[in-house]
């Protein structure tokens, strides 16, 4: 007990030289008041280490006189920020004792003042990414959780653009811009021609879906691949290839226009060119969810009485609809994103994508900048709607109820 | 009376070749043979999965080798019991009925029938996704049973059960047959199903039917080699059986089948 209070006092007194050692030097780093503000700061430091650390191994005390150094270095040496040292080492001391905090902490440390002109952009998705880590210690091999998180730091850098982007302007410029007329015709525009289009694609690719899945013929391979097609076309050879079909001049072209249904640079337009792009994503997911349905239950309720299309109303497209939920989300997705094929073929009326593009052109990306964030940030929270709304509606879909005549 | 006639049906290198069955009206017949001796693919040619390339079946006479599956009364179990996972237990037995547009009165006095003759009661408010194999197993009976089919199909019912469970089933299914007088067909490769359930017992190998006759009778008077092999007869036994002309060992589907020698 004496001991200690002896270790103590000297700790204190060394403490206290190496301070007046400082303001001594010719020229001293800090003023008086700094360098007293220091010294208690490294009291209090001193005191909570010795409450931390005790019975702790000599590497927790190598570990946290390291920390202090990293901070000692980067904001007294480096940035001289004396005020922010101090709490920053006064919080670091605080949170040394419990590893989870130590984290947030140090990915804190690291966007706030190492990354200052991003830190929230950054601080988010690390914490995010951090927490996940944390949270699935007992579930995985610490290997996977590596992969797990270091994949999702790889997609934070790839998304880093949108999340930056996101950050860009204030609420207010934001419903400045959105109650502006032209954006606002825009993105109803975007979202109403990619509903009808995913509609139109869901007639015929749910059908043709489940008829892939469930068919073997030859060449199937061959049509599984000119599903893919779309994705694989450029969208500008896409659009030019619409344009020469359909456009203005174009033999079909005119004679629809002769029939009162102009195609290019019409409402008609755009939704044929979404469902161009749009078509792989829904077939292949439905596909994929048609193929999961097993053959079994088809059979049984086939044997059970039911016609082949009523097996598929009652048994195969309930049991397939979540995927083909998510199917037409993505679908959903890319239509509203189109760009390339529109700009050429249908550019007018404007979607939300094309008046981005416009206001780009007209005047800079400052002025298309709010535009596209409302985009973004809208699209998102659909797309993120859609996804959780197919996760929590397992029933959805569902087939006639007991006893109902059919 | 359902009845096989010189049944037929290939697709790639397998091939039943000429089964003729004729299943009396209230017979319980178990099909015996090893995995891929295409037991399974004569009931779903029964049940009308598949079409025969050469033969016919009839039933009570009539000609169905052409009818759709769901025009033909065939009540098919799985031996995963393929319960329809979005429909509750009540549902899966009253489907048939409801595909067949059946009165609701006439649903509701069927299924609650099952119900009580299979002792379902308990299961019916639990999903379906909880039930255990045995459960299942005897709802996907009930479903089957509930349109009154002409031949009641089972294809390895009880593979995925439990020792416990299956006694239980075959004791359950037995009584139900006894019961309800139901002309059944029943597929397994396991000896001890074909010796509890099976008045009549046909030996598959190689896409025919070796041998039948009742389970005691094949159990004691094996034709050769291969059925008693696969009876697992004692070896002695099996040395003094006349082989046919193709070997059994050598080429097990050519066995010429029934008549040979």
């Amino acid at each position: 007990m004496k001991r200690t209070w002896i270790q103590v006092v000297i700790a204190i007194v060394a403490l206290a030289a190496i301070h007046v050692g400082i303001g001594l030097v010719p020229m001293p780093p800090f003023s008086v008041g700094v360098n007293l503000a220091l010294f208690f700061t490294n009291l209090f430091v001193f005191y909570t280490a010795a409450t931390v650390l005790r019975r702790r191994s000599a590497r927790a005390v190598i570990s946290f006189v390291a920390g202090y150094t990293a901070l000692f270095v980067l904001i007294l040496a480096v940035l001289n920020k004396p005020p922010l040292f101090i709490l920053m080492v006064i919080a670091y001391a605080g949170v040394f004792g419990a590893p989870v905090l130590l984290g947030f902490f140090a990915i804190f440390v690291l966007s706030f003042v190492i990354l200052q002109p991003f830190a929230f952009e950054t601080f988010i998705p690390l914490s995010l990414i951090y927490s996940v880590y944390w949270l699935t210690r007992r579930k995985a091999s610490r290997f996977a959780r590596l992969c797990l998180c270091g994949g999702l730091l790889a997609l934070t850098v790839v998304l880093f653009p949108l999340i930056h982007l996101g950050m860009q302007d204030s609420l207010q410029t934001l419903w400045h811009t959105f109650t502006r007329g032209d954006v606002a015709s825009a993105i109803w525009l975007s979202f109403l021609t990619s509903t009808i289009a995913t509609v139109a694609l869901a007639i015929w690719a749910v059908p043709l879906a489940y008829a892939l899945a469930r068919i073997d013929f030859p060449g199937k391979r061959w049509v599984e691949s000119i599903v893919d097609v779309p994705i694989l076309v450029p969208q500008s050879v896409a659009g030019v290839a619409l344009i020469v079909l359909l456009g203005p001049g174009s033999v079909l072209g005119s004679e629809l226009e002769r029939l009162g249904l102009p195609i290019s640079g019409s409402l008609l337009g755009i939704i044929v060119a979404q469902v161009f792009v749009a078509a792989p994503f829904l077939v292949k997911t439905a596909m994929t969810a048609f193929e999961s349905v097993p053959l079994q239950y088809e059979l049984a309720s086939r044997s059970l009485g039911a016609s082949p299309a009523a097996t598929f109303a009652r048994i195969s497209l309930p049991l397939a609809s979540r995927g083909i939920l998510v199917g037409a989300t993505l679908a959903w997705a890319r239509a509203v994103s189109e760009f390339g094929c529109i700009v050429l073929f249908a550019s007018s009326p404007v979607t939300a994508p094309i008046l981005v593009h416009t206001e780009f052109l007209r005047a800079g990306a400052s002025e298309s900048r709010p535009i596209a964030i409302l985009l973004l940030i809208i699209c998102l929270w659909v797309f993120v709607m859609l996804q959780f709304g197919q996760s929590m509606m397992p029933f959805a879909l569902r087939g006639p109820r007991r006893g109902r005549r059919s | 009376m359902i009845e096989l006639e010189n049944i037929r049906c290939s697709f790639g290198d397998f091939a039943l070749r000429d089964i003729s069955l004729r299943i009396a009206k209230g017979d319980y017949w178990v099909i015996l043979g090893p995995s891929g001796c295409g037991k399974s693919v004569l009931l779903q040619t029964i049940a009308g999965f598949f079409a025969p390339s050469r033969g016919r079946i009839l039933v009570d006479g009539r000609d169905v080798t052409a009818t759709a599956p769901e025009h033909r009364k065939m009540g098919l179990v799985f031996q995963q019991a393929a319960l329809f996972p979005h429909k509750s237990v009540r549902e899966n037995i009253a489907y048939g009925l409801g595909a067949r547009k059946v009165a609701r009165e006439e649903i509701d006095r069927t299924v609650d029938d099952l119900v009580d003759r299979l002792e379902l009661k308990t299961i019916l408010p639990r999903p379906v996704a909880t039930l255990s194999g045995g459960e299942a197993q005897r709802v996907a009976v009930a479903r089957a049973l509930a349109i009154k089919p002409d031949l009641l199909l089972l294809d390895e019912p009880m593979s995925a059960l439990d020792h416990n469970t299956r006694l239980e089933l075959q004791v359950e299914l037995a009584r139900v047959h006894k019961e309800l007088g139901l002309t059944t067909l029943h597929v397994t490769h396991s000896r001890e199903e074909a010796a509890a359930l099976g008045d009549h017992v046909a030996i598959m190998l190689g896409g025919r039917i070796v041998q039948r006759g009742s389970a005691a009778e094949v159990q004691s008077r094996p034709r050769c080699p291969f059925v008693a092999r696969f009876l697992g007869l004692n070896p002695s036994l099996i040395a003094s059986l006349p082989a046919c002309a193709h070997t059994c060992d050598e080429k097990p589907g050519e066995c010429v089948g029934e008549g040979a020698n």
